[in-house]
């Protein structure tokens, strides 16, 4: 398929995006080769589709990077097959420090769409949901208008294309909880339920949405298809700079000189994100460490900066790719204070179904409150241990708690002198630096 | 409706056409009613900046659901707000990017100014103060959300000319 | 039938059955897993964590990972460790964790002593709060007469809204907010409208729901006197306990017997004993002098000389009534004293025709008789002119339960057991079986209901003679709905017809015999239920002969009064109006009245004998499946009171247990297996009926006497009034008769577990161990008996077009439990109800008062409206309806042949 010869792009998921304000629009997408994925897909067997997929090594970019054409093979396909089966897009990023999907929803609303529709096309899928965090207010309305014109130009409904496959996609705003962005949790949000995961098995691929058939992937995830399509599985591959297949967008937040997100090939070094493509610190701010995946992944230091950007080599560096955007923690910002709201946001978004989440990240929390207040005792810190073991992946019942305390859990070993620290001097050592004050300016 | 049942005595709210509208478009694209729960709420919140006791009892007879359901809900979500509210809710970001860069401070300020509290309204009914956690903006931190807009790399110094541009938009 | 599997658990290996979770194998092997999330009857969540074990892939595998024990089915060769440090050290931090936010308030927490979580936080090791934070404090709601609220004490478990709404169909009950700040309650105070609401005190592992009542005159556990009983309240029998202390009866808890209750009671059950407390009980003998006009306390002695000279005055025509909510023992010993003839029922006309009916049908072994289990497990249920929830509400429950196994059915399909609860629901999402109801209203079954049909009785008849023609010969035409019924019922693998003897309408119950009967030789699996009225109607009505019903009394005290009139618990003014009952007493020379409290009748007697409640006798009661059971007192009878087989056994020459069982036997062969219950008062040793810790025992009657007095002895059992014998918890089968009858069990308790969860720790083969039955009709031979086609009435006026029928309500049927004031306090005001269009054809409104009169009897009450209710139906209050009688005139400003529906 890669055979055809196309002008292979080095940053697929971004080529749409001009400083044209009206990029996102359908004529616009379209004369960058927009759609142009979901015609090839078209003029194949939705199982041809899904070997491609598979072929291409795509993982999921919504944290966990799961294969995805191993996660769509567990979908029943053929004629007796349960029907309707539910294709859903979690654009609800709500993890901490994640930012990455609000680009490609604002500025390429047709990407996400045109990958839905591929993937509704490849499984037989009948529903198509975009479930989409509440205050994204202007990528909502982009992708409602986008979706318009889809119905308008027969990319959407009866018949696509002339293809006879028939597919319909409908928004969900969020009603705002973080918790909904755990695809089971997401399920049960959209029917109409309390936000709580479900147990698994059943997988969602199996028994999901309404009982029914159901795939769950995440924006960036979607936005990949098309390009595989287009491109080809081996084009994908290629893309990579280590292991992993592809570019992904990475981001960085913190007190670095230019903040912001990059299409990047999966593999790129940490550092060379942070220096190369985020300007390095500040002037007066030094690193301290980074969370390279948002807010429930473990902190790595700066030895760690030649970690490529691929999920099997931030593991070995026992932390995780995430959703691939970087916080920088610097030198002038207390170490406990930011795991300390990182525990008490995820305490605060906890569902509330199980006892580790429930009641341990809110004991967690009062620990981590009282060491920052200077009234800390060192068995505090014993006790935080023992809640990050507590919470351990496996021992509760979603990922939220886990995630929740890995922050935590590496600050404790990696900054474990700043927390002697405030207990010794019962006392935050960090509580007259200038990061606390409005600082933008210096 | 089974003989048992007992309606509770409560005052109910008449939806407006447009509301009914809305919520009737919804039914339409679903099959599940319980699925439209969320919406519905959202869209009455809409149209009255928060969801009553009252409202939540009309709903549920207008879907035929549970009370308890859909209260169950509501108090769920974040984003539904069971409260009165202002006519504008300032959700400033408390995220740890926002808070890396000074974000803090500035809900410090946002509360001194406004001289309330954190999910308190001022007294002339103008603002809410609600902090969301982190807003999906960290590259602009600190960043805060109102009437729909996202205001971004948020200065000590703006806050002034922020507040007063929303008060103008309120009165408009 | 189930499988075994070989499990490793710290290495030694066990054997448990395929289909279960680890939980529940490791609690049978008599582990000490805690838990609190997963419920027997509710199944696994996965939500607390506090069951986490160590898993191992292997042999070689010796890091293992952390399961819930209650998530993982056991699988052949599974390796597992309780005792592995790490998953200790999790549980104990798990509970830890749980407390936090729970308050110190165990001294005045009602809980205290008889509370899971007390237990779990002593077995996981959990001493000392390390958590140096502020407890979440939560408001409480008035939730109604029977629970108490008080959320501080909430541990999450999520298992009251799972019970309420996922087991019960309650819809006023859930879970609000989130994180640390769920809250488990209505969304506003007022009345829990659910009928099952009682279990929640049960159900709750901790004091968040407690038995309001019982704050009333709350003992702890351990001081509470305790033994099976049987619930008298409907005609099911659940088991349950009765607890006591001081005289009083304290609380009912439920007593598992998985054919019938499970572990869960009705509000009435639970609630309705209060009538043993009341200030109204009787509890000596009274005697009204006519010439005095006087009424004056007789001794013992007195009034058995009395009784005497009554019984043999010359002309001595002599009639006694027997009571349906009264033991076999009380009614045979009445049936001997007063002869065959004069014996009558105290049960109205029709049902005893119902009765004879049924009875009839069972000995002749054409349909099989269910039990509430076995309703659980089948696939399609047409449920008959009962409305279950007001008349015997646990089988509503039961039906409710059989609507999932469609759903349970698909969810196999995935490899979902029936235990995985949440997997489950998320499967079966709107599936469930069919279950089709015809009645002339709709019930509180209606929403999992496939057809909800109200109708009036003559059309439901119509609609069941259509079915009966379609099921024999299914080429004739038929209305399309009796097709699709039909079809229904012989498409399941095992339907059940259910219905009640609550309509009074012996057509509509030969019309549903007959269609059993019918499924049965087409599909042997097929079933069938009958509620009867009250605890032992149908072990009555063997007693009785045809026609000795309530009516036919009133025709004979007409035409020739007896001399002696011998009511044995049964209040005549229930079945009668005041002025044509007074009437007729009057003719009686001497009136005898045994009974427990003073009612109407009682009012009416010469003689009044103090009867002992159920808690204060052994008895045997045959419910409505022919399932004879066994209570026990829970304590000795006070004052006065006898139970009415020993106040007559002076005068019936059936002075010995032997002689009575002997007597009960002859009289009908049907009861020739009760006679084994005479064998099991006695055992090779007793049991306590008093806990071991039971303190200030011996200064109970310290304000009367200084001595200690000795434990009164209970001669007709082999179960003590004392910490004497056997706890509890270590009795096992005592089994050397004929039927399979056990020794009782007084109550649960086990070693570390105080709570009444304990039960879940007897192994799965014994659960069954308290169960002390026979199924009479299951042992009988088959008798021939052609059930009688059922007639379609040709009314002749006025009822051809508007039916007055009976309106039940669970807190209002029973007699007993209206004397119990929880109860009470719920029941409905006394209304007639219709729909909009028999209203309008009437010319009523809402809210105005309709007169409705019979021969003797006029009832002028408010109707409400409710469209519901089928055409030409009008609904009264049952206990207007039996007074009404069957002579029914309908409404004053109603003339033939106007109404057209
Ligand atoms: C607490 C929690 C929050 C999550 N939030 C998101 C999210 O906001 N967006 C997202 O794509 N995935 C999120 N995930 C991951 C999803 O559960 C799921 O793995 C993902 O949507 C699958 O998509 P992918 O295979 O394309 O990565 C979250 C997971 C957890 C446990
Ligand atoms: S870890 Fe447990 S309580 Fe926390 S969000 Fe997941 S399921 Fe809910
Ligand atoms: S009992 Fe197993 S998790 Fe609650």
């Amino acid at each position: 398929m890669n055979s055809k010869q196309k002008n292979c792009p080095k940053k697929p998921l971004t080529r749409f995006i001009t400083d044209d304000d009206n990029c996102w629009q359908l004529n616009q997408y379209k004369s960058f080769g927009g759609y142009e994925g979901l015609q090839q897909a078209l003029t194949l067997s939705g199982s041809a589709v899904l070997d491609e997929i598979k072929e291409s090594n795509l993982r999921g970019r919504g944290g966990a990077g799961f294969p995805t054409g191993l996660k769509w093979s567990f979908v029943p396909q053929g004629d007796d097959a349960p029907h309707p089966k539910y294709m859903i897009v979690n654009a609800d990023e709500m993890e901490p420090g994640a930012f990455k999907d609000r680009l490609l929803l604002e500025k390429t609303p047709h990407q996400i769409i045109e990958g839905l529709i591929i993937g509704g096309y490849t499984l037989d899928a009948d529903i198509g949901y975009i479930f989409i965090r509440g205050d994204y207010y202007t990528a909502i309305e982009r992708i409602e208008l986008a979706l318009k014109e889809c119905y308008n130009n027969n990319l959407l409904g009866r018949n696509i294309l002339g293809s006879g496959f028939n597919f319909e996609i409908h928004i969900h705003t969020s009603a705002g909880r973080y918790i909904c962005g755990e695809e089971t949790a997401l399920i049960n949000s959209l029917e109409g339920k309390r936000a709580n995961p479900r147990a698994k098995p059943p997988f969602p691929q199996v028994a999901g949405l309404w009982g029914k058939p159901t795939i769950v992937n995440n924006v960036e995830t979607f936005c990949n298809l098309p390009h595989i399509l287009n491109f080809g599985a081996t084009w994908f591959k290629s893309l990579g700079r280590f292991k992993d297949a592809g570019t992904k967008i990475f981001g960085v937040s913190g007190r670095v000189k230019t903040p912001g997100l990059w299409e990047l090939p999966m593999g790129t070094p940490i550092g060379e994100i942070i220096e190369n493509y985020a300007g390095g610190m500040c002037d007066g701010y030094k690193l301290k460490g980074y969370l390279p995946g948002g807010g429930s992944t473990d902190f790595l230091l700066e030895k760690h900066l030649d970690t490529p950007m691929d999920y099997d080599e931030i593991g070995k560096q026992r932390s995780r790719m995430g959703t691939g955007t970087i916080i920088v923690l610097d030198d002038k910002y207390c170490p406990v204070a930011m795991v300390l709201n990182l525990v008490k946001f995820f305490a605060q978004e906890s569902c509330g179904w199980c006892t580790p989440c429930r009641d341990g990240l809110p004991w967690a929390a009062v620990l981590l409150e009282k060491i920052e207040q200077g009234k800390g005792e060192l068995a505090d810190i014993q006790q935080l241990e023992d809640l990050c073991k507590f919470a351990a992946p496996g021992n509760t019942f979603c990922a939220l708690a886990p995630g929740a305390v890995e922050p935590l859990q590496s600050a404790l070993v990696f900054f474990r002198v700043d927390f002697e620290q405030h207990i010794e001097q019962q006392s935050c050592p960090y509580c007259n630096s200038d990061n606390l004050e409005d600082g933008d300016d210096k | 409706m089974t003989l048992q049942n007992q309606i509770p005595t409560n005052e109910i709210v008449e939806f407006s056409d447009v509301e009914k509208a809305q919520i009737d478009k919804l039914l339409l694209e679903n099959p599940h009613i319980s699925g439209v729960s969320i919406d519905a709420l959202k869209i009455i919140q809409n149209h009255r900046s928060w969801v009553s006791d009252a409202c939540i009892l009309s709903l549920s007879q207008y879907l035929d659901l549970p009370l308890s359901d859909l209260e169950s809900v509501a108090t769920f979500y974040n984003l539904i707000f069971r409260q009165p509210v202002g006519k504008v809710v300032l959700h400033p970001c408390d995220g740890i990017s926002c808070d890396l860069m000074g974000g803090e401070h500035i809900r410090k300020c946002l509360s001194n100014k406004l001289e309330i509290n954190n999910g308190q309204t001022t007294k002339d009914n103008q603002f809410t103060l609600i902090s969301l956690p982190c807003l999906g903006a960290c590259d602009k931190a600190p960043v805060m959300i109102a009437n729909e807009t996202l205001f971004e790399l948020i200065q000590e110094k703006n806050l002034p000319l922020i507040i007063n541009n929303l008060k103008e938009a309120i009165s408009k | 039938m189930t499988n075994k599997v070989t499990l490793y658990i710290d290495n030694l290996s066990y054997q448990v059955p395929d289909n279960i979770n680890l939980l529940q194998a490791c609690l049978s092997l008599n582990m000490d897993v805690p838990y609190f999330c997963w419920h027997p009857a509710l199944g696994s969540v996965g939500a607390c964590r506090q069951c986490a074990v160590m898993q191992y892939q292997n042999e070689e595998d010796t890091r293992g990972r952390l399961v819930m024990s209650c998530m993982t089915p056991v699988t052949e060769g599974m390796r597992i460790s309780f005792n592995n440090e790490k998953a200790h050290t999790f549980r104990a931090t798990n509970i830890e964790a749980i407390m936090t936010n729970h308050p110190h308030d165990c001294p005045v927490c009602e809980e205290g002593g008889d509370c899971h979580l007390q237990d779990m936080t002593l077995l996981s090791g959990h001493i000392k709060r390390r958590y140096p934070g502020i407890k979440r404090t939560h408001n409480n709601q008035y939730l109604g007469p029977f629970l108490n609220h008080e959320m501080n004490r909430c541990i999450g478990c999520y298992r009251c809204v799972r019970f309420y709404r996922d087991y019960c169909g309650g819809k006023d009950l859930n879970v609000f907010s989130s994180k640390n700040n769920i809250y488990f309650g209505r969304t506003e105070s007022g009345n829990l409208e659910n009928e099952f609401s009682g279990n929640l005190a049960e159900v709750c592992p901790t004091g968040v729901f407690t038995d309001k009542p019982f704050s009333k005159h709350y003992i702890r556990k351990w001081d509470l006197q305790s033994s099976p009983s049987i619930c008298t309240h409907c005609s099911i029998g659940c088991n349950i306990y009765a607890t006591e202390r001081g005289g009083i009866i304290r609380k009912i808890n439920n007593r598992l017997n998985q054919d019938i209750n499970g572990h869960f009671l009705c509000n009435r059950g639970r609630f309705g004993y209060q009538h043993v407390n009341h200030e109204n009980k009787i509890s000596q003998v009274w005697s009204r002098d006519h010439q005095s006009n006087k009424t004056h306390a007789l001794d013992n002695i007195h009034a058995h000389i009395k009784l005497k000279k009554w019984l043999n005055e010359s002309n001595a025509r002599i009639i006694g009534i027997g009571s349906p909510r009264s033991s076999i023992e009380n009614n045979a010993a009445l049936h001997k004293l007063v002869g065959a003839h004069n014996f009558y029922a105290g049960i109205a006309k029709n049902e005893l025709t119902q009765l004879n009916l049924l009875t009839k049908t069972y000995e002749s072994n054409q349909i099989n008789l269910l039990s509430l289990k076995e309703i659980e497990q089948t696939d399609t249920v047409l449920l008959v002119g009962e409305d279950v929830t007001q008349t015997a509400p646990r089988i509503a429950l039961s039906i409710r339960q059989m609507t999932k196994n469609r759903g349970i059915n698909k969810a196999e399909k995935f490899g979902i057991k029936p235990w995985q609860d949440e997997a489950l629901r998320n499967i079966t999402q709107d599936t469930k079986s069919p279950l089709i109801i015809i009645n002339t209203h709709e019930s509180k079954l209606s929403d999992v209901a496939k057809q909800n049909l109200n109708l009036s009785p003559n059309k439901q008849l119509i609609l069941l003679l259509e079915i009966e023609t379609y099921l024999v010969n299914n080429t004739s035409h038929c209305s399309e709905l009796a097709i699709s019924i039909a079809s229904d019922l012989l498409n399941a693998n095992n339907p059940a017809i259910i219905t009640g003897t609550h309509s009074f309408n012996i057509e509509l119950l030969s019309a549903c015999l007959r269609i059993s009967a019918i499924l049965k030789k087409q599909k042997n699996n097929s079933g069938f239920y009958c509620a009867t009225s009250a605890v032992n109607t149908l072990g009555l009505s063997l007693l009785c002969e045809p026609e000795q019903d309530i009516t036919h009394l009133i025709e004979s005290i007409e035409s020739e009064p007896p001399t002696l009139l011998v009511i044995m618990e049964t209040d005549l003014f229930r079945y009668f109006s005041d002025k044509k009952l007074t009437t007729y007493l009057d003719k009686i020379k001497h009136i005898i009245v045994i009974d427990q409290l003073i009612t109407d009748t009682v009012k009416m007697a010469d003689l009044v004998l103090p009867a002992t409640s159920f808690s204060e006798q052994n008895a045997t009661l045959i419910n409505n499946e022919g399932r004879s059971q066994r209570a026990y007192a829970v304590m000795p009878a006070n004052d006065m009171r006898q139970t009415p087989y020993k106040w007559l056994a002076q005068h019936n020459s059936l002075d010995d247990d032997h002689k009575l069982y002997q007597y009960i036997q002859s009289i009908d062969s049907l009861l020739q297996p009760l006679s084994q219950f005479k064998s099991i008062n006695k055992g090779d040793f007793t049991s306590a009926r008093q806990p071991l810790r039971s303190s200030a025992r011996t200064a109970f009657f310290a304000n009367v006497d200084v001595k200690e007095y000795a434990p009164i002895c209970d001669d007709k059992s082999n179960l003590t009034y004392s910490m004497e014998g056997v706890s509890a918890f270590r009795q096992k089968t005592l089994d050397n008769t004929q039927y399979k009858i056990t020794t009782p069990v007084t109550g649960v308790w086990s070693p570390k577990w105080n709570s009444s969860q304990a039960i879940n720790k007897t192994s799965l083969e014994d659960k069954n161990e308290s169960d002390l039955a026979v199924k009479i009709f299951n042992t009988a031979s088959a008798v021939p008996f052609e059930i009688p086609t059922a007639q379609q009435k040709t009314y002749n006026q006025p009822l051809n077009t508007i039916s007055v029928c009976p309106h039940h309500h669970i807190y209002t049927n029973d007699d007993l439990a209206t004397f119990s004031s929880s109860i009470g306090e719920l029941a409905p005001k006394p209304l007639i109800h219709m729909n909009q269009k028999q209203a309008n054809y009437l010319s009523i409104k809402s809210g105005e008062k309709l007169t409705i009169t019979s021969n003797e009897y006029q009832i002028s009450l408010p109707c409400e409206i409710h469209n519901t209710i089928a055409d030409g139906v009008i609904l009264v209050p049952f206990i207007e309806y039996i007074r009404l009688g069957t002579n029914i005139q309908v409404p004053s400003n109603y003339t033939d042949g106007e109404y057209d529906d």
